[in-house]
């Protein structure tokens, strides 16, 4: 993955906390409203992002390896749109990461195409065994990621967590503030995780 | 076992050209970190949720929570 492709995400991430401060009373507060947020995704982004949940395909025992998905659509008149569809019944944890997960890839499409991902199978092969050499299209996954954890859990609120959660426990109550899932917390505090983004951190 | 493979093989190589028909270009996925499923899971899942796309088996998201106050219009 290219450090500016951490960069440009945390970028956007971080022009994004700016607009969601000017416009929200206790912008700087946690956890953000993932619906104001929505709001502010359409209005940068300036093209649809339709937002729906499956009616079939649940996630009600939050096991579910794959939450949503994410499609880019060209339309015949030349414009495009975007669809978001997640898995119905995930707890707000999981509803709202998935959720911001899937709007950083509308923000971060600048419509270069390699980044594009075509063909499933492919890609799932590669999401499965995350090769040294990733594609482009693994790496937008990663990066989404990455854009979605600054703006929900920004890099100094991480760095103040570092330093005092160290239990099961911690990471629960520190989910809960932030309303993200549990596991990502944990990723998120961990030490290769934390060291890596050091690299970054005059920049966040 | 590889029989259930090759079938949602073909069932993704099948959503791929209706998806691509309809002008999708670009398909992303949220996969759980920590997974713990077989592999096989994962691309049945895959299949399914493009299948349910295609399907029209979905409804618009309520997006009426999750809100804070704005701040007024100055």
């Amino acid at each position: 993955m290219g450090v500016h492709d951490i960069f440009r995400t945390l970028n956007i991430a971080q022009e994004m906390a700016e607009v969601y401060k000017l416009e929200m009373l206790n912008g700087d507060g946690f956890p953000r409203f993932m619906n104001d947020f929505v709001d502010m995704c359409k209005s940068r982004v300036a093209v649809p992002i339709n937002i729906s949940e499956y009616t079939e395909l649940k996630d009600s025992d939050g096991k579910a390896d794959v939450k949503g998905k994410y499609f880019r659509i060209n339309q015949a008149d030349g414009k495009h749109h975007y669809d978001i569809l997640l898995k119905s019944e995930m707890n707000d944890c999981w509803h709202r990461f998935v959720k911001c997960k899937e709007l950083f890839h509308a923000l971060l499409d600048d419509g270069k195409d390699q980044y594009y991902s075509n063909d499933t199978l492919r890609h799932i092969e590669e999401c499965l065994t995350d090769p040294p050499e990733a594609s482009l299209a693994l790496t937008s996954e990663w990066i989404a990621q990455v854009g979605a954890a600054e703006f929900l859990f920004p890099y100094k609120a991480r760095l103040t967590h570092y330093k005092t959660d160290k239990t099961k426990d911690d990471f629960y109550k520190t989910a809960k503030l932030y309303k993200i899932p549990q596991d990502y917390i944990e990723i998120y505090l961990s030490s290769p995780y934390m060291d890596y983004f050091e690299v970054f951190s005059h920049h966040i | 076992m590889e029989t259930k493979k090759m079938n949602v093989e073909e069932r993704l190589k099948k959503a791929d050209e209706a998806l691509s028909k309809m002008g999708v270009v670009d398909k992303k996925f949220f996969f759980a970190a920590r997974s713990e499923s077989l592999p096989s899971k994962v691309y049945e899942d895959v299949a399914d949720m493009e299948e349910a796309y295609l399907n029209g088996k979905y409804k618009p998201l309520d997006l009426s929570g999750d809100r804070g106050t704005r701040k007024p219009i100055a």
